[in-house]
């Protein structure tokens, strides 16, 4: 039986409830504007987040992790795909945009209203408080994250505590399979709900498909309802926006919704990404992964361009990280308690291009340059030093063509040799930026200061697309911080217009 | 996808009939995009055929006996081929999967810390020993390491303290 078209009409339709989404959404209904949220993936109450990383994937990870970079050595990009966006799956990492980032934008971007250094400085202060950030407490740290701190400190590099927006944190290690307790701020338990209190209506299991136009201007967007089995089921949607359509399906997908909607221009170029790879050692002493904040524990090295970061994955991760296979395997898998895991972040200066894929939805081609693999290299070096620093009996590099097991912290010089390449490395990135980025010259970017873009008026892009470039730390904060203040400008520019009808 | 891990071997050797491996690839295969499908199809046709293409036997991967088959997945995750090596670990990473997934080899695998989680679940936060404490730190020794330092697993579980 075909089901009847949905149709519904707001002030403001908002495709994606990650960071961006969400924190628009909360502007400008707390405004008393009334805005329609579009989600694809389901609404997830906490209890209902599954352990098992096959099921939680499934519920809240976009594609199972399984859409990757094309070219001859592809790595995985990951997303979320729930209420909350890849908020719903991340640590809860809390950085600011760094200031010579801030300045850097400004600069080259024309964006000095938006990112004003005080201004910016505000919003990031509302942020800190209505989603509770704070120092990862010392009884949740765990075991992973104190001997990270320990190989730091060995070292004497410029370690410090991780800042997350996760104030009552149970120590689960449970984030990336979604926090059962709903410990930490994302944005299904934060921004999401209080846009809900505010009026906001929010369609779940929604795939957005394209932009609406009339007389060249946003007019709302048109979707397709999903099933359970996340295949649509026939249900045409169509939702009106009158005053603007704000785009924020992350970086991956903005793009692509925009260039099927007709939009070209700088739309999918310039896309950048964290490439991230990850180190494990066996220590004699029992580390407990599986207790503790998931990410307590960071040594940022901008200088040399990559941030290191303790990361607790669940046994299902570790023990795909682990060396060797049968019985060798199994007798590492029966111990999965003595093993740290940390991993590195770049930085990277190369761009790439995000275009609607032929044979899947999304083609991203992107690849990391000979500078920014010497930063990943260093990057992975620094942490099998830091491990044995720590104390670590022997360290598992994932580093292809090197042995597989490190005995000693001088065969770390071995990862930081020129003949190592970039696919040697199990690269994998979750940070993703750029893809439609904001720039007042519609020769540099998508969108203008206000996010507004360039060629269709009442259409905007309110996520991490939006930012210039990578960041070098992890993004969520000033994706929030950015929308937050470009939301607040647009509510303030609709409200008189409220006002008078 | 069982050769990674198969029964019978020491260590964390599931029982027979344990692991479904079948049904959690196929809903693996049904979750991801079709270029991730198309590999790990691929990655399956590749180490059926592996006998044949890397070793030059007429023969198939599961017609090998089982420590055959542990040494031609060695060999092929080591492949100078990026391509052999990834297809590899994708399915490593299937099988890890699926193997830790299941809550009694989870169990076995000693990941959980029990008595940490029983605290989470009953929202008793519990006090790890952080840097400054080190020196007097816990610690349970590998199995089989030589500590030397007279900690054993008993008395090192004694020690910890609960806040």
């Amino acid at each position: 039986m075909k089901l009847p078209p949905l149709e519904d009409s707001a002030d403001f339709v908002i495709v994606g409830t990650g960071a961006g989404g969400a924190t628009a959404a909360r502007v400008l209904s707390a405004a008393g504007l009334s805005v329609i949220m579009v989600e694809e993936g389901p609404h997830l109450r906490p209890e209902q987040r599954e352990r098992g990383l096959i099921a939680a994937m499934g519920q809240s990870m976009r594609d199972m992790a399984t859409l990757s970079t094309s070219g001859s050595a592809p790595f995985p990009l990951l997303a979320g795909r729930c209420v909350g966006g890849s908020t719903a799956i991340n640590s809860g990492i809390i950085w600011r945009l760094p200031e010579s980032v801030r300045a850097e934008w400004a600069r080259d971007f024309g964006l000095g209203e938006l990112l004003d250094e005080r201004g910016l400085g505000d919003t990031f202060d509302v942020l800190d408080r209505e989603l509770g950030v704070g120092e990862v407490a010392a009884d949740v740290r765990g075991g992973n994250a104190r001997l990270m701190q320990r190989g730091a400190e060995a070292l004497g590099l410029p370690g410090q505590i991780i800042k997350r927006n996760a104030p009552d944190c149970k120590g689960r290690a449970r984030c990336l399979q979604g926090c059962p307790d709903g410990a930490r701020q994302s944005m299904d338990v934060s921004y999401v709900p209080r846009a809900l209190a505010d009026g906001a209506r929010l369609l779940a299991g929604v795939r957005a498909t394209g932009v609406l136009t009339e007389a060249g201007r946003a007019t709302g967007i048109e979707g397709e309802r999903l099933g359970q089995d996340k295949r649509p089921t026939g249900q045409q949607v169509r939702l009106h926006a009158r005053r603007g359509v704000i785009v924020a399906a992350g970086a991956l997908h903005t793009p692509v919704l925009l260039r099927r909607s007709g939009l070209r221009g700088q739309v999918g170029d310039h896309y950048q990404a964290h490439p991230g790879v990850a180190v494990v050692g066996r220590f004699s002493e029992q580390v407990g992964m599986g207790f503790g904040a998931t990410q307590a524990y960071q040594v940022p090295m901008f200088d040399r361009g990559f941030k290191l970061e303790s990361i607790s994955l669940p046994p299902e991760l570790l023990a795909a990280r682990l060396p060797g296979v049968g019985e060798e395997w199994q007798r590492l898998l029966r111990n999965l308690d003595y093993f740290a895991q940390w991993a590195s972040i770049t930085r990277v200066r190369a761009t790439g291009r995000i275009r609607p894929g032929l044979i899947s939805g999304v083609h991203v081609r992107y690849e990391p340059g000979p500078e920014d693999v010497a930063r990943i290299r260093a990057g992975a070096a620094t942490l099998v030093r830091m491990m044995f620093a720590a104390g670590a009996e022997e360290v598992y590099p994932g580093v292809a063509r090197l042995p597989e097991v490190f005995q000693s912290p001088d065969q770390a010089a071995r990862i930081e040799d020129a003949g190592v390449r970039r696919q040697d490395f199990h690269l994998m990135a979750s940070h993703h930026f750029a893809s439609a980025r904001a720039s007042d010259d519609p020769r540099h970017g998508a969108v203008d200061s206000t996010l507004q873009s360039h060629d269709l008026p009442g259409l905007y892009v309110m996520d991490a697309a939006t930012l210039p470039t990578a960041t070098g730390v992890n993004p969520q904060h000033t994706i929030m911080a950015v929308v937050m203040r470009a939301a607040e400008k647009l509510a303030n520019s609709e409200r008189p217009a409220i006002t008078a009808a | 996808m069982a050769a990674f891990a198969p029964e019978g071997n020491a260590g964390l050797a599931p029982a027979e009939g344990e692991i479904d491996y079948l049904a959690a690839f196929k809903v693996m295969l049904g979750e991801a995009t079709p270029r991730g499908a198309l590999g790990m199809r691929l990655a399956l046709w590749l180490v059926a055929l592996a006998p044949i293409w890397l070793w030059g036997r007429l023969t198939t991967f599961s017609a090998l006996a089982i420590p055959r088959r542990t040494a031609l997945l060695r060999e092929l995750l080591r492949h100078r081929s990026f391509v052999v090596r990834e297809l590899t670990t994708l399915l490593k990473f299937c099988a890890a999967m699926v193997l830790l997934g299941d809550p009694a080899v989870r169990a076995r695998s000693g990941y959980d810390n029990v008595q940490a989680t029983e605290e989470a679940e009953s929202g008793v936060r519990r006090k790890l020993p952080v840097v400054a404490d080190d020196a007097g730190a816990p610690v349970r020794v590998w199995p089989g390491h030589d500590a030397g330092d007279g900690i054993d697993e008993e008395g090192a579980e004694s020690t910890r303290e609960v806040g």
